[in-house]
């Protein structure tokens, strides 16, 4: 086990203290997810919605024959994002992104967002941006998350 | 001593005779000098003679405490017969509903007609439920059966007591059920209380301020979830609250709430009704957190056995 | 539907890339958080110095009020090599606040195969995107003075022997291994939104914040998780009896000096922490505010049936920048429904291999 999971009753000796709660929702997450169905989405966000314990992104993926089916992807929760001035006019109804996960093991189309990019391969809202980078990666505007166009650039990483 | 409280001292002392300043032992006007209940001197519902309530440290008419309401509108705002609950077979007096006179002015709810039309349906399927793992878990029922957040104003008309805790910059509100909790942002221009509400919640986006001695709170940026009743009274994502505290003696405080939405309404419309102060003594909230008496009915169709 | 890609070496590939930059492990420069953290930190210290007031509510109480989080970096009991030594140097804090950094950082990203899990610095929940300050103590554990917990009393570790893992049949120590959720009660009081702890207020990884408001005559502490609040008056009435039980116990406190201290007691069976007896468990808390940035929060266990003698921490409060917004737990709980839901799929397609296996 990579990182010392906090059991209730059992702490690390070093690094990051983990309570019970975010070591059992670490857990939940296998729980939920299956690492033998990892996808990638190209879609179109229908809804955003910044609620607790986790925000959820609901996006119209395309198929080549013209049916959508609209996916669900957990992400994290919205209340520090909200401290750093996102609110629910942040991310509009048709922005594209291209998200990276795992399905869920019961509903085909839900899963957790892992890794979420725009189409040009800038991570979402806060995403990558690393500890000692010489600023914080800013919120992104309106204008910025606004649907590009539609050439496939998923292969771009 | 401030000035207010100088000021009022010396309005109060120079008033007449009939206009008390703040004792507990105020003489009430009279009913009716015919009947013997005015020899009595007991106070008549609805009147609250003129009162001062005594001020925080920093001039502010003091709200801290704990209040209950004690009208029936968690099952009808509207007026409502006793009726027989649900599942009567099993529950028995137990789960029967009681009567009540509304709380709306001006008695009925200025709907939309097809607005009126989902009321009634919201009522008969009260009881749905259907969770699933997005959003149309809010499709249906009543929130209140599932124990979720009662949205504004039916959490100042549950059964169930809430505090009032007031600081300089915030007054929290903290109700026993399910720990619902509101944070009323008392200043204005404050990057930790933006304006506008970042995102829709259960209890709204709240920003109070002072009309003399009445505390004035402005909500917005609701969840189209909650419901106003059990009778399938509802609102859209449209919702605006404002509401008007006044204590108006030492043991109440007069409450009303202005609800405004258009999407739903052909107008704004009121509802008030007082709240009593909670006076046993070393009184407190106790815990009523509902979500572990819902988990059967909410995830039964997802357990092992849920026939079981 | 999506195309299916190999995201583990790939998404390794963008973390190394990342990592390789010229980033804190080498760079001088700092994010505006961490320079915040540590100015924080150099202010704190300079305001030692000078005459530093308290600030007071306006009915005269030491003013606690304001947003605080208990996110730290460091260990809950004192790592043997620093013996009795309470305090690190500077140097060994700074390396330590870097590793935690580093820590958090690559949680995100090095996890996926193991576990799936989202990008925390997505939503700005990586520990330095949250505020976390450094800390000079070489433990929280102050009290016994070698910075570790007490032994358990024999009937309690029996009793932790028995329960080990936290619900019927949830091993935290393995990722992968089934989980067993046949109903709600078998998932963990989180998962179910029932109760996030406390007292006492710990380090957690993430939306680790308070809230604190002073009103006359009771103090509000707020916890970002699920908003779950104590309301703690000060007036002196007698404690609860028995026969009342609350989800954080029940607060009483008082003010000695300019210290808040907080007896809770009263607590519910089955939400203690560290799994402590309910009936005999004591927690008092120790608000002291040192500065304008810091609240001291101490807190001291006290259980005879399960440690063998009471022992203290102390937890650092930094000031963070709110609001708290309204975390409504069980009115949005999918996971919930997919964790059951999960369960039930898995025992399905299990059953249908074995039916396949057997018809064969």
């Amino acid at each position: 086990m990579r990182l010392a999971l906090a059991m209730a009753m059992v702490v690390p000796a070093v690094g990051l203290f983990l309570t019970a709660m975010p070591a059992q929702a670490h857990h939940a997450f296998a729980a939920t997810f299956d690492t033998q169905k990892p996808v990638v989405v190209h879609c179109t966000i229908t809804k955003v919605e910044l609620i607790n314990p986790h925000s959820w992104f609901w996006c119209d993926e395309k198929a080549t024959d013209g049916t959508v089916v609209n996916w669900g992807f957990e992400g994290g929760s919205p209340n520090s994002l909200i401290r750093h001035g996102v609110t629910k006019a942040t991310i509009p109804t048709g922005t594209e992104l291209v998200i990276q996960g795992y399905q869920s093991k019961a509903f085909e189309h839900k899963g957790v967002g892992v890794n979420m990019t725009f189409p040009d391969g800038r991570k979402f809202l806060f995403g990558g941006s690393a500890p000692g980078a010489e600023s914080e990666v800013a919120t992104p505007t309106k204008d910025e998350v606004a649907p590009v166009t539609k050439d496939d650039s998923s292969s771009k990483k | 001593m401030t000035k207010a409280a100088l000021l009022s001292l010396l309005l109060f002392s120079c008033a007449p005779v009939s206009v008390q300043a703040q004792t507990s032992a105020q003489q009430p006007p009279a009913r009716n000098a015919a009947t013997p209940a005015a020899a009595a001197n007991i106070p008549t519902p609805g009147d609250f003679p003129p009162y001062k309530p005594p001020h925080t440290a920093d001039g502010k008419p003091d709200f801290n405490g704990i209040w209950q309401s004690f009208v029936t509108a968690d099952i009808d705002i509207q007026d409502h017969d006793a009726q027989a609950g649900p599942h009567p077979d099993i529950m028995g007096a137990y789960g029967a509903w009681p009567g009540g006179q509304g709380i709306v002015e001006g008695g009925e709810i200025p709907y939309k007609p097809e607005a009126l039309a989902k009321k009634k349906a919201n009522a008969e399927k009260r009881m749905a439920v259907n969770i699933t793992s997005d959003d149309r878990r809010h499709d249906t029922g009543d929130p209140e059966l599932k124990c979720y957040r009662p949205g504004l104003p039916r959490a100042n008309y549950l059964p169930f007591p809430f505090q009032i805790i007031q600081g300089t910059d915030n007054i929290m509100m903290v109700y026993e059920f399910e720990h619902t909790l509101r944070t009323i942002f008392m200043k204005e221009n404050d990057k930790e209380a933006p304006k506008d509400p970042p995102a829709d919640s259960w209890m709204g986006w709240s920003h109070g301020h002072f009309e003399g001695d009445t505390l004035v709170i402005d909500t917005t940026g609701f969840v189209p979830y909650t419901w106003f009743d059990r009778a399938g009274d509802f609102h859209s994502d449209a919702l605006h609250v404002v509401e008007r505290y006044t204590l108006v003696s030492p043991y109440h405080i007069m409450y009303e709430a202005t609800i405004e939405d258009p999407n739903v309404y052909t107008r704004p419309w009121k509802v008030s009704f007082p709240l009593y102060r909670r006076m046993e003594k070393n009184v407190q909230l106790v815990d009523f957190d509902c979500v572990e008496f819902v988990e059967k009915m909410l995830y039964g169709p997802y357990y092992k056995n849920p026939g079981k | 539907m999506g195309n299916h890609f190999g995201v583990s070496s790939k998404t390794l590939m963008i973390a190394a890339a990342v990592l390789l930059l010229p980033t804190f492990v080498l760079a001088q420069t700092k994010t505006s958080v961490t320079a915040k953290a540590e100015t924080k930190a150099a202010s704190a210290k300079s305001t030692e110095k000078k005459t530093w007031a308290l600030p007071r509510t306006p009915d005269g109480q030491p003013d606690l009020e304001g947003y605080w989080t208990s996110l730290s970096f460091t260990p809950m009991e004192r790592p043997a090599k620093y013996g009795n030594r309470e305090f690190l140097t500077d140097e060994e804090a700074a390396e330590i606040h870097k590793e935690g950094i580093q820590h958090s950082y690559e949680f995100t990203f090095n996890d996926l195969a193991e576990t799936p899990v989202y990008d925390a610095t997505v939503y700005a929940l990586s520990a330095w995107q949250e505020g976390v300050a450094p800390n000079k103590r070489t433990s929280l554990v102050v009290d016994p003075p070698d910075g570790t917990i007490p032994p358990l009393t024999p009937e309690a570790a029996k009793v932790k022997d028995a329960a080990r893992r936290h619900g019927p049949n949830q091993d935290y120590a393995d990722p992968n291994a089934p989980v067993k959720a046949d109903v709600a009660e078998d998932l963990n009081l989180g998962e179910r939104c029932l109760s996030f702890g406390g007292p006492p207020i710990l380090p957690g990884a993430y939306n680790s914040n308070f809230f604190i408001v002073q009103g006359a005559g009771y103090v509000m502490v707020e916890y970002e998780w699920n908003n779950e609040t104590r309301i703690i008056p000060l007036d002196g009435h007698p404690a609860l009896s028995q026969g009342i039980h609350r989800w954080h116990g029940n607060s009483r406190g008082h003010w000695e000096g300019n210290t808040l201290v907080v007896e809770t007691s009263n607590f519910r069976p089955g939400d203690t922490f560290q799994g402590a007896n309910a009936k005999t468990l004591k927690i008092t808390e120790y608000f002291t505010r040192t500065d304008q940035n810091t609240i001291e929060y101490k807190f001291t266990i006290d259980d005879p049936s399960t440690w063998t003698k009471p022992w203290s921490a102390i937890v650092p409060l930094s000031h963070m920048d709110g609001p708290i917004f309204e975390y409504a737990c069980s009115e949005n709980n999918n996971d919930a429904v997919n964790i059951l839901a999960g369960a039930r799929a898995t025992e399905r397609a299990a059953a249908e291999k074995a039916k396949n296996i057997s018809q064969k």
